[in-house]
C-alpha cells in the first residue's frame, strides 16, 4: 500500500491528528482516575498534554510510515504490516508523553499514584500478552503443565515489550505467533513439538493499532474536554 | 466469517486485516488474458504462510503424546491413534492437492480472484482448526477405543487447558476494553474475576474464542458491571457488548458457544 498524492496536506494530519487525541483522551481519563484529580489539576494536566500532543502530531506525521499513514486515513481501526519495521506504538508514544506531562504538572502524590498504577497496567498487559502467547503455543503444540509454567516463566523473566505485538494482535490474527520469543520457547519442548513449532506462521514485527475493539467504531471514554484552558489562563497565577 | 462480519458492516479489525493479508498474501502474475495463481500464493491461501504442504509426522505424534500423558495409552492404542491421524491428514491433503491442481499454474479471469479465494478458504479454516480436533477420525477413533476411567482422565485434562485457555480470553477481552475506557487496578481485577465466574470455556477452541467472551459477558446483568464501572466507563462497555448481537448467530452457527 502507497499513499497516493491526494492525501497529502493539511487534512491528512487533521485525521491523524484526531485518532491520536482518542489515544490521548483515554490516557488523560486514566491519569485523572487513578490519581484523583480535582478540577484544577485536570485541566492543568489537559491543557499541558494538548501542548505536547500539539509538538507530538507535527513530528508523527513527518516520521510516519506511508501505509500507517493511509490506514488512519481512512479511518480504519487497526493497521498491520508483515515484513517490515513499523515505528513507534502512537499509543505507547502518547502515554510516554503524558506521563511526562503529570511529572511536570501534578503535586508528588499524585504522580505517584499515577506511576503505581501504570505500573500494574504494564504488568496486567505483560502478563496477559504471555498468557495468550502460551495459549497460541498450547493449541499447536499442546503443552504439559510443566512446560506452560516453565515457558511463562521464562518469558516473564525475559520480558521484552519491544519484542512482542499489542495484545490486539491475539484478536486478529489466530494463527500467528511472534517469532522472536522462541529462544525462550525451544529449550523447554519436545523434538516433535519444536517441528510443528519451526511450521507455524511468525509474526516477526510489532503491528500498530488504533482504537481496535470489537469491530465497534472506535469509540473511546468521553469524560476529557480537550478543549479546556490551562487554570493558569482562567484563574490566572495562584495569589 | 471474516466476510460475514463485513456483511454486518461493522468496521471490524478483523476485516481490515484480511483485506490486508488478502491484498498482501496474493501477488497474483496478471496478464492481459489474466491472471495466475502460483503455488506460493495458494500456500499462503491455505496454510497462511507460503511454505508448502505441513508436518503431518510431528503434528500427529504431538497430539498422540499428548493422549498418552493424559490417560497412559497401551500400544495398540498409541497405534490405532497414529492411524488414524494419519487418515485425517491424508484426506486434508488430497483436499488441498485437488484445489491446488484446480486453480494453480492456470490462468483465470481476473474478475475470479475473490470467488477462488472463497472456494479455498475453507481449506484455511479447516487447517487452523486443527487436523485432528472433534470433527475428525481421529477424536473418533479415540473417544471410541478409551477406557471410561481414561476417557475420564483425558476429559479432565481438557477441561484444564479450556479453563486455562478461556482464562487468557477473558484477560484480553478486558485488555481491549482498557484502550478505550481505562481502568483502576481494583477495577481491572473485579471485572476479571466477574467474568471468569459468569463465562464458560467455548465448546472449542477457534478464532473466535475472544467472540465467545464477549457474546457471554452481554449475558451478564448490567447491574454487576455497574459496581465496577462508573457511569462513564459504563457508557463505553455498554457499546461493546452491543457488538455481541451481530457476532452472536454467527458463533451459534459454528457451535462454539457454551
Amino acid at each position: 500500500l502507497v499513499a497516493p498524492k491526494a492525501f497529502e496536506g493539511q487534512a491528512i494530519d487533521g485525521q491523524v491528528r484526531r485518532q491520536l487525541e482518542s489515544l490521548l483522551k483515554v490516557e488523560l481519563s486514566f491519569a485523572s482516575r487513578v490519581a484523583d484529580l480535582n478540577d484544577g489539576e485536570r485541566r492543568a494536566l489537559v491543557a499541558a498534554s494538548v501542548e505536547w500532543l500539539d509538538k507530538f502530531v507535527a513530528d508523527f506525521g513527518k516520521n510516519m510510515d506511508p501505509n500507517q499513514r493511509l490506514i488512519l486515513q481512512r479511518g480504519a481501526q487497526g493497521h498491520a504490516v508483515w515484513g517490515r519495521q513499523m515505528g513507534d506504538n502512537p499509543r505507547e508514544s502518547i502515554q510516554r508523553g503524558v506521563a511526562q506531562v503529570v511529572g511536570a504538572t501534578l503535586p508528588k502524590d499524585k504522580v505517584a499514584a499515577y506511576r503505581s498504577e501504570c505500573a500494574k497496567r504494564d504488568e496486567f498487559y505483560r502478563d496477559v500478552t504471555i498468557a495468550n502467547l502460551v495459549e497460541r503455543l498450547d493449541e499447536k503444540l499442546i503443552l504439559t503443565a510443566e512446560q506452560r509454567g516453565k515457558i511463562t516463566e521464562a518469558l516473564v523473566e525475559n520480558w521484552d515489550a519491544s519484542l512482542v505485538p499489542q495484545v490486539e494482535v491475539f484478536m486478529v490474527r489466530a494463527d500467528a505467533l511472534p517469532g522472536a520469543v522462541e529462544m525462550w520457547i525451544r529449550p523447554e519442548l519436545s523434538e516433535s513439538q519444536r517441528r510443528v513449532l519451526n511450521r507455524m506462521n511468525k509474526l516477526p514485527q510489532r503491528v500498530f493499532f488504533g482504537n481496535v475493539e470489537f469491530g465497534g467504531e472506535g469509540e473511546v471514554i468521553d469524560d476529557i474536554d480537550l478543549n479546556v484552558q490551562s487554570p493558569l489562563a482562567v484563574d490566572g497565577p495562584p495569589k | 466469517m471474516y466476510w460475514l462480519l463485513c456483511k454486518n458492516t461493522f468496521r471490524s479489525l478483523l476485516a481490515v486485516m484480511v483485506i490486508v493479508g488478502v491484498v498482501r498474501g496474493a501477488e497474483f502474475v496478471v496478464v492481459e488474458e489474466g491472471f495466475e495463481l502460483s503455488d506460493a500464493q495458494f500456500n499462503q491461501w491455505v496454510y497462511g504462510s507460503n511454505r508448502a504442504g505441513i508436518d503431518a509426522d510431528s503434528e500427529i505424534a504431538v497430539a498422540v503424546q499428548a493422549v498418552d500423558r493424559a490417560c497412559q495409552l497401551t500400544e495398540l492404542q498409541r497405534e490405532k491413534l497414529l492411524l488414524a491421524g494419519r487418515g485425517d491428514f491424508a484426506r486434508f491433503g488430497q483436499r488441498v492437492d485437488e484445489m491446488r491442481a484446480k486453480y494453480t499454474d492456470k490462468m483465470h479471469d481476473q474478475n475470479d480472484i475473490g470467488r477462488i479465494h472463497q472456494e479455498i478458504q475453507p481449506l484455511n479454516v479447516t487447517y487452523q482448526a486443527g487436523l485432528l480436533g472433534p470433527s475428525s477420525l481421529f477424536d473418533k477413533v479415540l473417544r471410541g477405543m478409551l477406557a471410561p476411567e481414561q476417557l475420564e482422565k483425558y476429559n479432565a485434562e481438557k477441561e484444564t487447558r479450556n479453563q486455562a485457555r478461556h482464562d487468557a480470553k477473558v484477560r484480553l477481552f478486558v485488555a481491549s476494553l482498557e484502550r478505550r475506557c481505562p481502568l483502576k487496578d481494583e477495577q481491572r481485577s473485579a471485572l476479571v474475576e466477574l467474568l471468569l465466574a459468569e463465562t464458560r470455556p467455548p465448546t472449542r477452541s477457534s478464532q473466535f474464542d475472544h467472540y465467545v467472551v464477549l457474546v457471554q459477558a452481554a449475558r451478564i446483568s448490567d447491574e454487576k458491571f455497574k459496581t465496577i464501572l462508573d457511569a462513564e466507563q459504563y457508557r463505553v462497555f455498554a457499546k461493546t457488548l452491543e457488538q455481541a448481537r451481530a457476532v452472536e448467530p454467527h458463533l451459534k452457527q459454528q457451535g462454539v458457544l457454551p
